[in-house]
């Protein structure tokens, strides 16, 4: 038998919930929890294998209640149940160590698979929260320090090895002259250089001028 | 002969004159001449300096007239004491003949008039003057001081609006996630368990339509939701601005680069970090409806104690003369958004060459290590924090 214990602060979506999920001869709701108090007086006596957990109860934030749940009670899997769509919360609430994001917006019926995934010790993922982890996986890593630079950063690096003044580079870029000097102590931190003779060598070895 | 606020019915307030004179023949002299020009009057004569500072201390004067060389001080002796004093009366010359040069550096100084001795009948004359150009110079200072303060109030007024509808939009997100929202999904429970549990016919499919109809309307709340404040925000700058990216390459098909050189952004005050955001969401905004790019690239950094957002295009670029138009893409109030943050806004653009709009944000002298969004505007607020000014 699996223990489910809820946690959210609507007592007809529990209910509504509680009705879905016991429709699985195998799944038993042992106790309910409005707020975060409640659920943490829930813990101490009800048996729990997975917490159906709202991130957005009154209060504290839900993450941090997340990551007290993960050392007090370590072998409860808890699943995250929230209005919001998976691209707003969920890749934190997994990092953050949930083993899984239902939007309550979807299939009611998917909340019982959900909870045998948990069950089984795998991760459950939708497939945008799969394909939200895989993008996150394939951010491009910039190869050489100026690529690091914005648009504007990068023309005032040129500007500034062509021998520009500070005041020219202003109204050739129709920036004012307060950007271009962050600017260019930024393009001089980012590349680890220490002055304008530094910088027009940089800009010469890699060809930017 | 008061150039003063008085309405022309009321009889003249008589013109005080402090006379700074240490000959008593002179000091009759001017005595007499105001009494013949029959100028209502009313007259203290000194002569040394320390009595002139407690005269002006004691009372007021609407005009100051003054010998050049007196026994152990001049003329610019007693205006360098008149001349700290705010608000203090037009300073006459009154002497002899004192030589241009010196007339002229006097004039330079800031004396109202000069006039010498042999030439006293025009003494009224010119005090009329002085005072005339000195009430007209304490009307414009005036105006000035208005226009200040009304340019001020305006910007509060300003910054009261966009806090109120910032808070105002966090509150009714707020609502439509714990109301609405969660008033619709838990219908769609009970709707489902009826589907589920109803005979075959009718009942069961009538219960399959309202579920449909009501994922509709939970859709379409979350959209309102997101639109309003996405609760992204609360995970930080950085966060918010990928998924504003993101959504915007979707719904638009237009490529975003999002690169973030960072120290510490996420812990920026989260009322620069909203301004932040607003900023870029209105610049893809712009750009979808006006730029015809075919990239934007999305730079955020915070290195050298500057927030920095630069939201760059290769589009068509603003004209010159679009820019002046004072309505135009919304830039305006953007750029007075950023001045009421302690920033600027620049927007760097040429016809055909893209546009690149630059935020700059300065986070040195705030006090550094604000709280993430995450607190203070963590979503179980009402007001959102991110807005507080």
């Amino acid at each position: 038998m699996i223990h489910v214990v809820l946690c959210d602060d609507h007592a007809v979506l529990r209910r509504g919930i509680r009705d879905t999920l016991v429709e699985s001869p195998d799944i038993t709701v042992t106790a309910e929890a409005g707020s975060y108090p409640e659920l943490r007086d829930a813990l101490r006596t009800a048996a729990c294998d997975v917490l159906l957990l709202d991130l957005n109860l009154p209060g504290r934030s839900g993450l941090e209640v997340l990551a007290s749940l993960r050392d007090t009670h370590p072998q409860i899997r808890v699943l995250i149940v929230s209005m919001y769509p998976e691209d707003q919360y969920a890749l934190r609430a997994i990092r953050a160590g949930a083993q899984g994001y239902a939007n309550k917006a979807s299939d009611p019926l998917q909340l019982i698979a959900a909870v045998h995934t948990v069950m089984q010790g795998r991760k459950y993922l939708t497939p945008e929260v799969a394909q939200l982890l895989a993008d996150s996986l394939a951010q491009p890593v910039p190869e050489l320090p100026h690529e690091q630079l914005s648009e504007r950063e990068l023309q005032t690096l040129v500007k500034i090895a062509s021998g520009r003044r500070l005041s020219d580079i202003a109204e050739e870029l129709m920036l004012s002259p307060k950007t271009v000097s962050v600017y260019r102590a930024r393009v001089l931190e980012k590349l680890k250089l220490s002055n304008n003779a530094e910088l027009t060598v940089y800009a010469i070895r890699n060809q930017l001028v | 002969m008061i150039p003063n606020n008085a309405d022309p019915e009321t009889p003249k307030r008589p013109v005080r004159v402090l006379h700074l004179e240490d000959s008593p023949a002179d000091q009759a002299l001017v005595r007499m001449t105001l009494r013949r020009a029959r100028v209502p009057h009313e007259i203290r004569q000194v002569d040394s300096l320390p009595a002139l500072a407690r005269c002006l201390d004691s009372e007021t004067f609407d005009v100051i007239v003054a010998d050049y060389r007196l026994t152990g001080f001049t003329a610019i002796d007693a205006w360098q004491l008149v001349s700290g004093r705010a608000g203090h009366p037009p300073f006459v010359l009154l002497s002899g003949a004192i030589g241009e040069a010196a007339a002229v550096d006097a004039m330079r100084l800031g004396f109202a008039d000069y006039l010498l001795k042999d030439d006293m009948a025009r003494l009224p004359h010119v005090i009329e003057r002085a005072l005339e150009v000195a009430e007209a110079r304490r009307a414009r200072e005036q105006a000035m001081a208005d226009l200040a303060e009304s340019e001020q109030r305006l910007a509060d007024l300003a910054e009261h609006l966009q806090t109120s509808i910032e808070e105002e939009r966090a509150a009714i997100a707020r609502e439509i996630h714990d109301d609405i929202g969660g008033a619709l999904t838990a219908a769609r429970f009970d709707l489902a368990w009826i589907g589920r549990h109803a005979p075959q016919g009718p009942l069961g499919e009538h219960a399959g339509a309202a579920s449909e109809m009501l994922e509709h309307a939970i859709d379409a709340s979350q959209r309102i939701m997101m639109n309003l404040r996405p609760p992204v925000l609360d995970q930080g700058l950085v966060a918010a601005v990928q998924w504003l990216a993101e959504t915007f390459e979707r719904r638009t098909r237009l490529p975003v680069r999002v690169s973030c050189d960072c120290k510490a952004i996420d812990s920026a005050p989260p009322a620069l970090q909203l301004v932040a955001y607003r900023t870029a969401q209105e610049a893809l905004t712009n750009i979808h409806k006006h730029a015809g790019a075919t990239q934007v690239r999305i730079d955020l950094s915070d290195h050298e104690g500057v927030l920095t957002v630069e939201v760059c295009d290769d589009g068509r670029g603003i004209a010159p003369e679009m820019l002046k138009k004072p309505r135009s893409f919304g830039l305006k109030g953007l750029a007075e958004r950023a001045r009421r943050a302690g920033g600027w806004m620049d927007v760097s653009s040429q016809p055909g060459r893209g546009t690149a709009i630059v935020l700059s944000l300065p986070l040195v002298g705030l006090p550094s290590a604000g709280s993430p969004l995450t607190d203070s505007a963590a979503p179980t607020q009402l007001n959102e924090g991110g807005a507080e000014p």
